[in-house]
Parts: structure tokens; sequence; C-alpha cells
């Protein structure tokens, strides 16, 4: 193992030391007296009776509350009613005028092909007849989005503004992140009441985040000299913020725009669990009837409204980028505004006269042939005769091979060994710093009495990533090499993380069977794509020159991979690898969901029985765990960079 | 050998002047401070305080009307020292006197109608305004002060014309050129019509043959706009062409000050002495410089040169003629004499 | 497209009420009754059901979709104004804290339906190996057997859904000595999306189910056999016993009573039988839409729902 030393810069601490720590921790566990075991459940803090405590108190008070009568309340309706006036003035305008209007705008920003990409697109939304959802979720968002970005830009302003809230605001945004939405939905509801209201907040909760990052990141990110130049002038802060920081920071805050709108898109199921419609519903309405061809349409829908969404406003982007000042090669419209009034002037006719119709010939459905597909895959995939090949002996095999002996192995070993084995890892992984915080997260962890199923957890999450590394280093790798693959692969990997994992919920469970295990399979279908792309990325990236020089000593395919691509790649893949863990963790709820015990099936039994408490010890200990392993593979990431920078 | 013109013009009343300024990195200050003080060096200073001591006890008055050159090799700590004379950096000792008035002692206001009315800045990496037009990046200084629009694009188009980049106004700072970027940072730094124009390393960043251009424009604008002027650069030819005193830096003290001629001529140290050594010295010294005293007894032939004159003027004749040339002041009277084994001595030093 | 027109109705109504505000008549001061759809097809029907008999007397109705244990918040709040079939068995904290509690909610009466939570099996199973359909079998280790998994290791699985489903069957295992060991799915899509699975290749499941439900018409189950369900041993504190009937019942906001009181007489009286809603969802397994079926049963049983609406 000590041989890798030289080859790669930051593996200062070798693969052997971990092995070594599962010796001594080990022997350490043989020195414990008996019956230490998985964390005393004696110890537990009891944070989730305190907090249905207030729970309680809120509800029984609530109706005499001056924050919930003149705040709260007003505050959800006129939200509301928001959302209710988009939604109408929507559906109001007929179905076609949208097609040609959408494809107008497209046209003018994104050229002729992108125009007529995205009328039909809007077709798709009416002809699969999912019309009326894709406008409420499309309100909901855009309502969502737009709150979200009158929040997140003046926070992300104070966060560039001042170290202190910029710090504070970290492990906030984190956890904002990584909290499982089902955790907060019930509390949402009590404070906003009214049934969409509370999925537009909960949307704007899980999708804040970017674009606070972003404008903090945007504004830290204008030059120095620019800054300097302002002054120089000067400019009072005021006059800074205006007209030097901020109009530098819009390519910045868009992209955060982009990504709030993306985050916004991956909770319209789950949001539709407390009342927000539209196309969550509707895939929920499907999976309930079983009907997984009519819930991959819906789901499909989302993936189309996100992928628009995208292309949108990664055109703005650009355009921010080039000062506002130049205008993208789209369609020259010179009549741009006789163009809207003409649509305005058809919207209204076609409204009074009642023209608002699809015509029912038209419509159409690709349900079938997937439904035929599943059916088709249970019958033939499950097994392959007697033999042991097939997907229920594979689920059996990790099920026997991997989580269970783990998660026995994880929960029924004595816990400060446990701990200190986390310590480990994090020395091993990050440094000294990490150190302290990963122990004391773990002991927390045991506090919240949630010690046995985060071990569950964790053993899972472990088996999703070790999946995903094995499928996806070899096929970024083999991306990276051939160009076709690379842009084959990429409309696979959008649709795989926009898609609601809900969508893949029956299929996984007829495939492997109720329990972890499907859980594990819909994780690794969401949280691949991070691996694939960075490792093609990564190696694409290797500086051609020091290929060359390789090349020059005549290695061969093999040895240019495992000896200059892979290692120089290493920050870049193991920066996929941490996103694939954020995600896996992510799914956890969602593999709660099929079975995959845990702190996921705590969370859905915290919502599911109005027990805030527990979906919060739940929750926390997620993001606990989340926050944890991320420092861990980030800091490892670290490690990878060369030195040069130290040197400097 | 003392400028005795420029001599006279010190007095309190300096532009600029800066006594006993520090600027120290880090926690520690005091401790860095005092091992700065028994010339311990950087690295055992970052080392033993967690200190970086980017500038050490600088004192230094900038004249009315000269342009002040401060030559450093980077990390030497000039950009620190330029932006301790605008506040852009608080500085952790010592005063900095902007007309007579301690920089340090300024209330925020205050600190702002001085930049907006007294001190400019260009920077070297041009410091524009990616997102304004050109014209807006001129007028920008103008903008901020409150001015009219119609007043500022009036005086920004002015400004423009004058570094010659006539029909740029409308673009894009990406859409221009190294060269024309710098121009409208210099339009920009000149629109407010400042006392004082700081130049941190503008020129740096550009091709030689276009940062010969700029610094002749340089000189040029200098002669039309008699600005105080302080011009940080690595250059050390480029010192020399521009100054009219240098200050040479080294680990953020500064070394020497002088007039290019004194520092060529004299140089405080070995390491001066090295920037000097490929220098076209012919063109830096003068007579008076070089010239040996000559006994007034001695009677010499020949035309007799001005103190003045640089030696590439004199030199053919010196190395025709082969003997003493008698040298005089600005009134005639003899002062000295050039004698050729003394000018080769001063011209190749080793 | 129906739903279309009433996208413009409502707009216009909602011009209408805020020039009429002050001009209601007896339907009282709320006139949009919100009712709340739980995802499941029984809970659907019902509401529509309800919203036919309102909309007949003048009400708007707006359905919301909304989680079981969600609407209680937001029927407390008087965001949502009913919801028409709770299970007792699921809900005994929400009960206490909302109803008992005083907490914005009132029990509006028996919905008239029961329903009947058990253990249930795919009749192939009996028909093969007759043991495995009772508990006396299960005591047996060996019979256990034909239902272990993976994740179950020796003992069989007992397959249970959402976490939110009232639970015994720890009890249930412990007490009567059964060699099994319980698994959740997670969701009732993931459990009947096992059924699927195992049906399709005639595996044997156990598991947790309830009727009335759709599944019923797709798949081929029988009650697995436990001791008949006896009050004594549901007070013994150790249930080793069937479950209960569940006598299901309406909640409504406690706000409603005075702020529409037709709307609360109707849905106080809102009330039918089991073979009222089976039809119902047969109606829906024949292709029919909720409203449509709504409508043919409320076609077929005028004199029921007549009788709801007072005076």
């Amino acid at each position: 193992m000590t041989s890798l030393a030289p080859q790669s810069v930051g593996w200062r601490r070798p693969l052997g030391y971990l092995g070594l720590a599962v010796v001594l921790l080990g022997g350490l566990a043989w020195l414990l007296p008996e019956g230490i075991g998985a964390f005393p459940q004696e110890w537990d803090v009891g944070l989730g009776p305190a907090v249905n405590e207030i729970q309680q108190w809120w509800i029984s008070n609530r109706r005499d509350l001056g924050v919930y009568l003149y705040f709260f309340d007003p505050l959800s309706g006129s939200i509301d009613w928001l959302l209710r006036a988009l939604e109408n003035l929507l559906m109001a305008i007929p179905w076609y005028v949208h097609v040609v209007g959408v494809g107008m705008v497209f046209g003018r920003w994104l050229g002729r092909a992108g125009g007529l990409a995205a009328g039909a697109g809007m077709v798709y939304f009416v002809a699969l007849g999912l019309w009326e959802q894709s406008v409420q979720t499309f309100a909901l968002m855009t309502v969502g989005v737009a709150l979200a970005v009158a929040i997140g830009v003046p926070v992300g302003i104070l966060a560039a503004r001042s170290d202190r809230v910029h710090r504070g605001l970290r492990p906030v945004l984190d956890s904002m992140q990584t909290l499982p939405a089902f955790v907060y939905l019930i509390p949402v509801l009590l404070f906003f009441g009214v049934a969409r209201v509370p999925s537009l907040i909960a949307t704007v909760i899980y999708a804040l985040p970017p674009v606070i990052r972003l404008t903090n990141l945007g504004i830290r990110q204008v030059p120095t000299e620019s800054l300097e130049a302002g002054l120089m002038f000067g400019s009072t802060s005021g006059q800074l913020l205006r007209k030097v920081q901020l109009p530098q920071a819009v390519p910045s805050i868009l992209a955060g725009v982009n990504q709030t709108i993306m985050m916004a898109l991956s909770i319209v199921v789950i949001a539709a669990m407390i009342g927000a419609g539209g196309l969550g519903q509707e895939v929920l309405l499907a999976l309930r009837h079983q009907e997984v061809g009519r819930a991959v349409e819906a789901g499909m829908a989302i993936v189309l409204m996100a992928v628009m969404l995208d292309r949108f406003s990664h055109s703005l982007v650009g355009q921010g980028r080039m000062g506002g000042g130049h205008h993208g090669e789209g369609l020259p419209y010179r009549n741009w505004w006789i163009a809207g009034g003409v649509l305005a002037a058809v919207a209204i006719a076609g409204w009074t006269l009642g023209w608002t119709d699809y015509p029912t010939a038209l419509q159409f459905s690709y349900a079938a042939p997937i439904d035929g597909a599943v059916d088709w895959a249970r019958d033939n995939l499950y097994q392959l005769g007697n033999l042991p090949v097939g997907t229920g002996p594979f689920s059996d095999f990790l099920t026997t091979y991997g989580t269970r002996p783990m998660r026995l192995y994880l929960s029924e070993e004595a816990w400060p060994v446990v701990v200190l084995f986390f310590g480990f890892v994090a020395w091993w992984a990050s440094g000294k710093k990490l150190v302290l915080g990963s122990v004391v997260g773990t002991v927390v962890i045991g506090l919240l009495g949630m010690w046995t199923l985060t071990m569950d957890t964790l053993s899972q999450t472990v088996v999703a990533v070790l999946m995903a590394i094995v499928i996806g280093l070899p096929l970024g790798v083999a991306a990276s090499r051939r160009d076709w693959l690379e842009r084959g692969m990429r409309p696979v990997l959008d649709t795989l993380q926009t898609i609601p994992s809900f969508c893949f919920l029956v299929p996984v469970v007829i495939l492997f069977n109720v329990g972890r295990i499907p859980g594990i399979i819909a994780s690794v279908l969401y949280a691949i794509p991070p691996v694939i792309r960075l490792t093609n990325l990564g190696i694409r990236s290797v500086d051609k020159e020091i290929v060359e020089a390789s090349e020059s000593f005549g290695v061969t395919r093999r040895q240019k991979l495992w000896k200059i691509q892979l290692p120089l790649a290493m920050p870049t893949v193991l920066a996929g690898i941490n996103q694939t863990v954020m995600l896996v963790l992510a799914m956890v709820v969602i593999a709660g969901l099929v079975g995959g015990a845990g702190l996921g099936l705590e969370a859905v039994k915290g919502l599911a029985r109005s027990d805030t408490g527990l979906g919060f010890e739940a929750g926390a200990s997620i993001v606990i765990l989340a926050m944890i392993l991320d420092r861990i593979t980030q800091g490892w990431a670290a490690r990878f960079q060369p030195p040069s920078s130290e040197g400097d | 050998m003392i400028d005795s013109e420029r001599r006279s013009e010190i007095s309190s009343k300096a532009p600029i002047s800066a006594a006993g300024v520090w600027k120290v990195f880090g926690k520690r200050v005091a401790d860095a401070m005092e091992m700065a003080r028994d010339n311990v060096d950087q690295a055992s200073i970052l080392a033993g305080s967690g200190c970086v001591v980017a500038v050490q006890d600088a004192s230094f008055e900038v004249n009315r009307g000269e342009i002040f050159v401060v030559m450093g090799l980077s990390g030497s700590g000039k950009s620190t020292l330029i932006r301790c004379l605008s506040r852009l950096i608080d500085a952790t000792a010592g005063t900095v006197l902007i007309d007579g008035r301690n920089l340090g002692e300024m209330s925020d206001v205050e600190l702002r109608e001085i930049r907006r009315h007294t001190i400019s800045m260009v920077f070297q990496n041009y410091g524009l305004f990616p997102h304004r037009r050109v014209i807006d990046n001129v007028a920008f200084g103008l903008e901020v002060r409150g001015a009219e629009k119609e007043d500022r694009y009036q005086t920004a188009m002015q400004m423009i014309e004058l570094v010659g980049l006539d029909g740029w106004a409308d673009k894009y700072p990406e859409q221009l050129s190294g060269g024309m970027k710098q121009r409208v940072g210099l339009a920009r730094a000149l629109a407010v019509d400042p006392e004082i124009l700081l130049f941190d390393e503008p020129f740096s960043a550009l091709d030689p043959l276009i940062r010969r251009d700029m610094q002749d424009e340089l000189l040029s604008l200098q002669e039309r706009l008699h600005c105080t002027m302080v011009f940080i650069t690595h250059d050390f030819s480029e010192a020399l062409k521009l100054g009219d005193r240098i200050a040479i830096m080294r680990s953020g003290a500064i070394v020497q000050v002088g007039t290019p001629e004194e520092i060529v001529a004299h140089p405080a140290d070995d390491y001066v002495r090295d920037f000097t050594l490929d220098v076209p010295r012919h063109k830096v010294l003068s007579a008076g410089t070089v010239m040996a005293q000559a006994s007034s007894d001695v009677v010499l032939e020949g035309e007799p040169v001005v103190v003045s004159a640089r030696l590439e003027t004199i030199l053919p004749r010196l190395l025709t003629e082969g003997r003493p040339i008698p040298v005089v002041d600005a009134d005639g009277v003899r002062c000295g004499v050039l004698e050729p084994a003394l000018v080769s001595q001063y011209l190749w030093p080793r | 497209m129906s739903k279309r027109s009433t996208f413009k109705a409502s707009l216009l109504l909602a011009a209408l009420s805020l020039v009429l505000a002050a001009c209601g008549d007896d339907l009282g001061d709320v006139e949009t009754i919100k009712l709340a759809v739980n995802p499941w097809d029984g809970s659907a029907v019902n509401i529509a059901v309800a919203a036919a008999v309102l909309e007949g007397e003048g009400y708007t109705v707006e359905r919301v979709e909304i989680d079981e244990n969600a609407q209680w918040a937001a029927i407390a709040a008087g965001d949502l104004h009913a919801s028409l079939e709770v299970w007792p068995s699921g809900h005994a904290d929400n009960v206490a804290s909302y109803i008992d509690g005083g907490g914005g909610v009132v029990n509006g009466g028996e919905l008239g339906a029961v329903g009947k939570i058990g253990w249930w099996i795919p009749t192939y199973v009996v028909e093969q190996n007759p043991a495995a359909g009772s508990w006396q079998g299960l005591q047996d280790p060996a019979t256990a057997q034909v239902y272990a998994t993976a994740e179950t290791g020796d003992k069989g699985q007992f397959l249970i859904g959402d976490p939110s489903w009232v639970s015994y069957e720890q009890d249930i295992i412990d007490n009567l000595g059964l060699h099994l060991e319980v698994a959740y799915a997670g969701s009732e899509e993931a459990l009947l999306a096992a059924m699927d699975s195992a049906t399709s290749r005639g595996d044997p499941l156990l598991f947790y189910w309830w009727t009335p439900h759709s599944a019923f018409s797709k798949f081929d189950l029988t009650a697995f056999e436990l001791p008949p369900y006896s009050d004594e041993c549901y007070a013994s504190g150790a249930v080793d016993c069937d479950y209960p009937d569940d006598v299901l019942f309406k909640i409504m906001w406690d706000g409603l009573e005075e702020g529409a009181p037709t709307a609360f007489a109707i849905l106080s009286n809102f009330s039918y039988t089991n073979e009222d809603q089976i039809f119902m969802l047969g109606q829906l397994d024949a292709g029919l839409s909720v409203d449509e079926a709504a409508a043919a049963w409320m076609d077929a049983n005028e004199s029921v729902w007549q009788a709801w609406i007072p005076g």
C-alpha cells in the first residue's frame, strides 16, 4: 500500500492505516467489559418529546397568538391568493397560446431549434392530459422561486458583507439541504395552514440555499481591484453594492436561481404529500394504483419542465455575463410587441369563446408499453429459471453479505469503538481538525436516541456509495474515451437526476423485494450521475502535455489510466463521490418508503404519526451524518490537490 | 549629488508625506514589529509570530508635480505601501499626510471626500467594471460624487479623447485590448481631476511595445497635467524612465530614495547595485555626477559642457578628443572637469 | 374539460363573491367548503359524493389532496373543513390532541362504513400449504420458514406497509409464539408492489392489509387465521388476537357549524355502508372517474343522500 505514496501527492496516510485501525479497535472492543453494545437508550436526551410539547402548545394556543393572527395567517393568505391568481391566469390562457408564446420566447433567446423544441415540450404537457397539473406545478414553482430569490438575495448580500453571518449561515444552509422535507412538513402546516401554502414554504426552505450561497459567492468573487477602484472613487458602501458588487455578481446569482429552480422541481412530489397538487400529485396518484407508466409520464413532464427552465435560465446566465448589453443569437423579432399583442388578443378571444380544449384525437400516452416493460422485467429479470441469477438472487446476495452483516456489526459493536472509528476515519481522510467534530457528532446522534437506526442507515449508505463507485467509475472512464458515449449518456444522466425517484419506487420493489436493497438501488440510480460525470470530466481535463509526455515513454493504455490519468483526476473524481454521498443521503427517506429501515423510515414515521419530535430526531441525525460524511469526503478530496499551493 | 532645485520645494506642504509607516498582517503585531526592528528576516518573523511584515517603517515625501516611483520585486510590499497612501489598507503604525492632513484620522466621510476629489488610482489589472461601458467606467467617479448625467458624460468623453479612445465609448471592457483597457483606467482616474494619481504597476500586464507607448504617453500627459504621481513598478528601467525620484523597496523596507542618477551613480547597497548593472549608464548619468573637482588654476582647452548634460551627448567628444573636458554650471562658471579615467569608472564600475 | 370550466366558474364566482359578500343566504359565511381527500380511493369517493351534494345546495367545494395525518393541523386551523374517513385505530394521538384537547377539530360522527384490519396471504399459499395459513401453523419454525427472506434470515417475514398504520404485530407475534419478524415495506405503494411481485411468481407473502380496498379485485387474497377478536384480549394489554372492526368516522373544523350550518348538517348526516363504498370502488376499477362513480351511486341511491340534507 505504501508504494502508492510517491504516485499521488496527497496520499500521506496509506489505506493500510485503516486496516490497522480496524484491528486495533477490534482489540479495544475485546478489552471493553461485556455488554457495551449500541449507544445506551437511557442516555436519550429526549429532544423528540420536547419538540412535540412545543407543537402541542402551538396547536392549542395558536388562535390566540398575535404572531399567528397578524403574521403567519395573513402571510399565508396572501401567498395563497398570489398562487391562485397566477394559476387561474395561466389556466385562462388557451394552451395553444402558451405553446406559441413559449416557443417564441425560447426562440428569441435560444434560436430557432430551441424555440421549436420548447413548443414541442409544451405540447407534451397538453397531449398527455397533464395540462392542469403542469400549470399548477409551474405556478407553485414560479412563486416559490420568486420567494426564494426575494429572501435569498438579501441574505446572500448580508453573508457576503459579514464573515460572521457567513460562518453562522453555513451549517444552517447545509441543514436546509440535507434535512428531509418530511421532517418539517407538519410544522410548516401548523404555521402556514392553507393547503397549498405549506407545500410552497417547504419548497422554499429546500430550494433557498443555492440562491444564498451563490449570491454570497458572486459578491465575494468580485475582483479586489474592482472593489478598490470603487472605493478609490469615494463610493459609499451602498454605491459600492449597487454599482460595483451586485452587477458583477449577477451571473453567479442567476446560476443560483437556476439551481434553485432545479431544487424546487426535485421536491414537487414530496410537496404533493401536503397538498401541492400538480404533477407531483399525479405521480402519487399513479403509484397508488401501481400505474408505473402513468407515473413516468408525469415524472417526465417534471423532467421536461426542469430541462426547459434550465436551458432558459442558463441562457440568461450567459446574457448576464456579457454585461447585459448584448443579445443572444436568437430569432430577431423586430415586432416583439406586436407579436405579444396578437397573442394576447388570441388568448382573450380563445378564452371568451371557450376554445380551450385540446383535441381528444391528438392525445397520446406511452404508459402502456412502460407498464408492459415493468411486467416483462418482473417476469423475466427476477430470476433466470432456478439459477441464482437475476435481480431477486442479487438482492438476497447483497443483503446476506453486504447490508445485513455490516448493520449488525455497527449496531452491536461497543459504541465507543464505533465513535473512535469515526474519529479515526476523519483523521485519516482529512486531518485532526475534523476528529472532534466527527466524535461529537456521533455522540450527539447517540444522545438523540438514534444510534441503532443511524448505523442501519450508514450501512445502507456505504453499500449504495460503493455500488455507485463500482458502476460509475468505469462508466466515467469509458465516457472519457469516447465522445459518442459521453454525448449519449448526458440526457440519461440528466433524466436520472431530475425524474422523481418515486417513479422508480414500484419497479425496484418488484425486482428487488421489499427491504433495504430496493432503496439502495433507487439511491444508486439517483446518485450515480456525479461519479460518472466528474470521472469523465476529471480524466478529460488532465493536462494534454502530461498525457503526451507519458506517451513519449511508451505507456500502455492501462498504465496511462492508472499511473497518469486517474491519479491526476482524483480530486475531481472525489468531488463526484462527495456529491454522490450527499445524494444518497438525500434519498434516505425515499429508501424508507420501500422498506429501507433506519432513519428514513423513522422520518416517514414522524410525518405519518404527526410525531414531529421523532421526525426531528431522525432528521437531525441525518443532517449530522451527512455533515460528517461531507466533510470527510471533502477533506479527502482536498488532500489530493497538488501541494503547489502550499509552497507559494 | 542632490538636485538642489527640488530639495528647496520639500516642505510640510508636500502633497504626500509618509512617516514611519508600518503594515503588519497577522495578530501578534507588536512581536513582529519588534523582530523586524532587530533585522530578523521575514521567514523567521512568520515562523515566530505568524505575521507578515509587508511595510516596515517607510518614510518619504512626495513633491508636488513629481512622479515618485516605488520600485521593488514582487513581495517587497510596494503594493501594500501604495494602498496605505489611500487607506485602502489601514497602516499598522505611522502617519500618512495628504496635503498636510492626517489620512489615518479622517472620518469615513472625509476619506470619501478626499478620494472623490483629491486622489485617484490606476490598477495593475485595470480594475475596470465589466458590466459598464467604457464611458460609464470613465464617468464612474463623477457618478458617485453626484454629477449630472450630461456633465459627467461630457467630461468622460473629453477624457476618452485625451487617452485616444475616440469611438470606443460604447464598448464593454472585455471588447478592448489590454493597452486600451489601461487607457480606460487612466481616463477614469483623470476624469475626477485629481491632484494625486496613484499607479499600482499599471503597465506590467502589457506587452513590451505597448508598455513603452503607454510610458511615453504618461510622460507627455504629465507635461500638461503636472499631477503628483506615485507609481509602483517592479521594472527598474521603467522606474528610471518615469521617475523624478525613485524609492527602492526590499522586504517591506525602503532601502534608498533618490533621483535615477543618484541611485545609478551611488547605489546604497549591493542589492540596489544589482539592479543598476544592466542600466545604459550613459543615458542616466550627467556630467555633474561624474566630474572631478578641478582646481581653477589648471587651464583646460576645449568647449566646456554644462553640469546637467547627459554623458551620452558628451561621450563621442570624450572618446575622440581623448582629453579632459571642462564642466560649467548654469551660469557658465567652471565647477569641475570630466576625466576619461574617472568617467569610465562610472560607466563600467567593475 | 369540466375542470377547466369550473376554473372559469370559480374565477367568476370569486369576483361575484367580492360583490355579494354581504348578501349570503342561509348557507352561512363560509361558502367555499374545503374537503380533505386522503390518499386512498375510499376517501376520494366519499368526498366526491359529499361534494356533489354540497354543490347541489349552492356551496362551492374545493378538494385538497392531503395526507391523513397532515390534514389534522389544516382542519384545526379552518384551512380545511372536513375529512370523511378517519380510521380510529391510526389516529389515537390526533384525536387526543385535536379533538379531546380542544385543538379545533370536532368529531363529525360515524361514516357508516366499517373497516377491518387483518393479516392476509395470497390464496395459493393456503392451497399449497394449509398450515401456513393459520397462527398454529407458524408456531412451527419450519412452516414459518415459508415466508423467510434474506432480510429476516431463519424467521418468516411479516410485511407491514406505512409506519403510521396501527400495528399490534409485534405483540401478536410474541404472545402467540410465532416465528416471524416484522418488516416495513415503508408505504402502501411498496406493499402493493411487493404483492404484485410475489403473486406473479407464486411466492408466499404474509402481510397486513384491510378491507374495503381495491386490491382485493386485483389479487386473490385469503385472511390469515388469527384467534378471533375479543375485548378481553385487547384489555389485557398483551394482544394475542385479531384486530377489531374499525368504525370509520368523520372530523370537521370546529368553526364549520357556525360558518356554514347547512354544510355542517349535511356532512354530519353523511353516512353509508360498506356496500355503497365498494360499489363505487368497483366502478373505479371499471374505468370510471371518481366523480362518475359517485354520480352512478347517487343515481341509484337518491333516497340515501337526500336524507342527509336538512329540513
